[in-house]
């Protein structure tokens, strides 16, 4: 099942400036790994932004076919004055107990400490969480897991991977550490993309 | 000892040092030009047991106040909506604004009362008229300080509408509307006082024009202290409006 489909996709912030990418294709379907890389610059969060309805770009076919993204962004944006709890209750609708998940990510104290509090580390946890308690067909992840110890990164990839196998969830990774890839899946470089699959 | 409790006596310490002073000039001033402390307790407390007082001065102009504050804010808060959304509209808007905010508050009551011929409408459009672009100006400065990544994030997330309001909306928004809206009312206050003594409409005003014609300047003096009452009552219940917060 397609998740989604962009062909010849370009997307200019200005329109007199140069595009963040152009002539872009790329399909992604349920349970696809796709890895995006390039330098600074090159279009990775852009593309990211475009697959998940944030970004429209020129394109000759534009298909969307998932309810709600999974959107780890490369900062944590969690609501500095709400609990951990609070900011995951608040893009929850399941009303799931939240501790299971908390404390695979060693997070288990942390549910009434307000997000202002939290190290870079432990707010990128929870943004983690967050992305993936909406019950996401599709995750993207932009240098979301970049803060993290090797302790904590292989948890928070252990959690990805049991729920990609519960849900079949697709996942778009940018990382600018090809070592620390969660999955090798597709591979889509965006200094020199073009169509991939 | 709390902050709380020694900010109160530093407050009170304060009130106390002014009233002293207050005395001693008195003590060498004819009551006619400086009526002593006691004797303007006694006036405040005749003037609040006056039942005449509060349907005849206190409550006409509290009313027109919150009339007038009310059509300020209904009007300044979706110009400042609509200015934060196009430019072209804030440009188009601009020059009323400014001439609002520029216009001596005198000048234009005056010129109120010669539109409206005096009265409570007069009183309500002075306040509004002087009131709008303060909170045109807060709602698209409240606007502006949202969390732009924030939001995106409730958006994308779909949080509904009401926590976003409630959770990342409000807070950034009353950080400009909150000080607006305490600036408002004390200035309502002035506004509708000045206006009230400049046209002869009944209220606070004309209880102010009505003491300095017969030399009550203890009734004066109270006057002021019932004022001065009002506005700190009202500044300390909207700083405690729920709702202030930070970003990240």
């Amino acid at each position: 099942m397609t998740l989604f489909e962009g062909a010849n996709m370009t997307l200019r912030y200005d329109a007199a400036g140069a595009p963040a990418f152009s002539d872009l294709s790329l399909s992604i379907r349920k349970g696809d790994c796709w890895f995006l890389s390039g330098p600074s610059g090159a279009g990775k969060t852009s593309l990211l932004r475009v697959i998940a309805g944030l970004e429209t770009p020129d394109a000759t076919r534009l298909v969307r076919r998932f309810e709600r993204p999974g959107f780890a962004f490369a900062e944590p944006r969690l609501l500095p004055d709400l609990t951990v709890a609070q900011n995951l209750s608040l893009v929850r609708s399941d009303g799931r107990d939240m501790m299971p998940a908390l404390s695979q990510l060693g997070l288990q104290d942390m549910a009434d400490r307000p997000a202002a509090t939290l190290s870079k580390g432990q707010a990128q946890r929870v943004a983690l969480l967050r992305a993936l308690s909406t019950e996401p067909d599709i995750l993207l992840l932009d240098e979301a897991l970049g803060g993290l110890d090797a302790g904590r990164w292989e948890a928070a990839r252990d959690m990805i991977c049991r729920e990609r196998k519960r849900t079949g969830l697709a996942i778009i990774e940018v990382t600018h550490d090809p070592a620390r890839r969660l999955f090798q899946g597709q591979s889509l470089s965006l200094d020199k993309a073009r169509e991939t699959r | 000892m709390t902050a709380w409790k020694r900010n109160l006596l530093a407050f009170a310490l304060g009130c106390g040092l002014l009233v002293g002073a207050w005395q001693i000039v008195a003590w060498q001033t004819l009551p006619a030009l400086l009526p002593a402390p006691m004797t303007v307790a006694s006036a405040t407390v005749a003037l609040l047991a006056d039942p005449a007082f509060w349907s005849g001065a206190l409550a006409p102009s509290l009313l027109r106040m919150a009339g007038g504050l009310s059509l300020a804010i209904a009007a300044g808060i979706p110009l400042g909506i609509i200015g934060h959304r196009s430019c072209r509209v804030a440009a188009f808007l601009a020059p009323l604004r400014l001439l609002l905010m520029g216009i001596p508050a005198p000048i234009l009551v005056i010129l109120f009362i010669l539109w409206t011929r005096g009265g409570t409408w007069t009183v309500i459009l002075s306040v509004a008229a002087l009131l709008m672009p303060v909170f045109q100006v807060a709602v698209a400065e409240g606007l502006r300080a949202v969390d732009p990544q924030i939001d995106e994030m409730a958006r994308l997330f779909r949080v509904p509408l009401s926590k976003r309001v409630r959770h990342v909306i409000w807070p950034a928004f009353w950080t400009a509307l909150g000080p607006a809206l305490r600036i408002g009312v004390a200035n309502g206050l002035r506004v509708t006082l000045l206006t009230e003594l400049l046209s002869g409409a009944n209220g606070l005003g004309d209880a102010v024009q009505t003491a300095q014609t017969y030399l009550q300047t203890d009734r004066l003096f109270a006057l002021v202290l019932i004022i001065l009452a009002l506005v700190a009552a009202f500044d300390a219940a909207l700083a405690r409006l729920p709702g202030t917060g930070g970003r990240a």
